[in-house]
């Protein structure tokens, strides 16, 4: 069934690549400066910290 | 999906990153379907907090363009790529997951609208969104075409008659919501 799909071939261009390149310097800059929690870090530190064992 | 930020949605709001296949017309900025590809890779390799505008920019937005009124993608587009406009989407029922077909949530025709009673589960972010793309039955089932009748409202949840539950994590935070809905549609859209 896959295999009989035909999709359509997208490559990336220069112009893609250097769109890519503008999201990373934006992200670079906002991540750092916003320094977001994982969430899920968060929840096996607190499961873990409950559990019988410890 | 990353986390939620009304102020990061913004900013991408800002540099037409939301809604930026929908056309200009619309507050869209009709670029490819190529570029959103390449940057929804680069914000989910980031672990950016995405989660606000993820469904209107996902979903809502080119479902209105599709099947919308123009009265409705003149009210939500523009909002929705501007990062100001936040969905979630109400599908899964207590009753009804992967069957979507026997969702029990009505819509009644009455004058002026549409008068809804029913449940959704399982909505992401629901207690953070503006409004809720909501599928319902709006016809009887038919035997031969269960899925026919069905008809997707968009509900304000800070509605009178919406009430959200959250169902939290064991860490104790909220994403999945179960949303309660008995409430008087003035407007339909469908």
């Amino acid at each position: 069934m896959l295999a009989s799909l035909k999709l359509p071939k997208a490559t990336l261009s220069k112009e893609h690549n250097e769109f890519r390149l503008e999201v990373r310097s934006f992200l670079e800059e906002e991540i750092k400066k916003e320094a977001f929690t994982q969430v899920s870090i968060l929840g096996w530190v607190v499961i873990r910290s409950n559990s019988p064992e410890n | 999906m990353g986390g939620y930020s009304i102020e990061f949605s913004r900013k991408l709001g800002e540099k037409g990153w939301i809604g930026m296949t929908l056309p200009k017309e619309y507050g869209g900025q009709e670029r490819t379907s190529i570029e959103r590809y390449v940057l929804i890779e680069e914000l989910l390799a980031y672990g950016a907090p995405v989660a606000a505008h993820w469904f209107a920019d996902r979903q809502t937005g080119p479902l209105l363009l599709k099947y919308g009124t123009e009265s409705q993608k003149n009210r939500f587009l523009p909002k929705i790529s501007k990062g100001e406009c936040f969905f979630s989407i109400g599908l899964s029922e207590p009753n009804a997951g992967s069957d979507l077909a026997s969702l029990k949530t009505r819509a009644t025709k009455v004058e002026g609208g549409w008068l809804l009673n029913g449940s959704k589960i399982w909505s992401s972010g629901a207690h953070l969104s503006h409004y809720m793309l909501t599928l319902c039955r709006t016809e009887e089932q038919k035997e031969n075409n269960k899925h026919a009748g069905l008809s997707q409202l968009i509900v304000d949840l800070s509605a009178e008659g919406v009430s959200i539950r959250p169902i939290k994590y064991l860490s104790g935070e909220n994403h999945f919501n179960e949303v309660f809905l008995r409430m008087h549609l003035f407007q339909k859209i469908i």
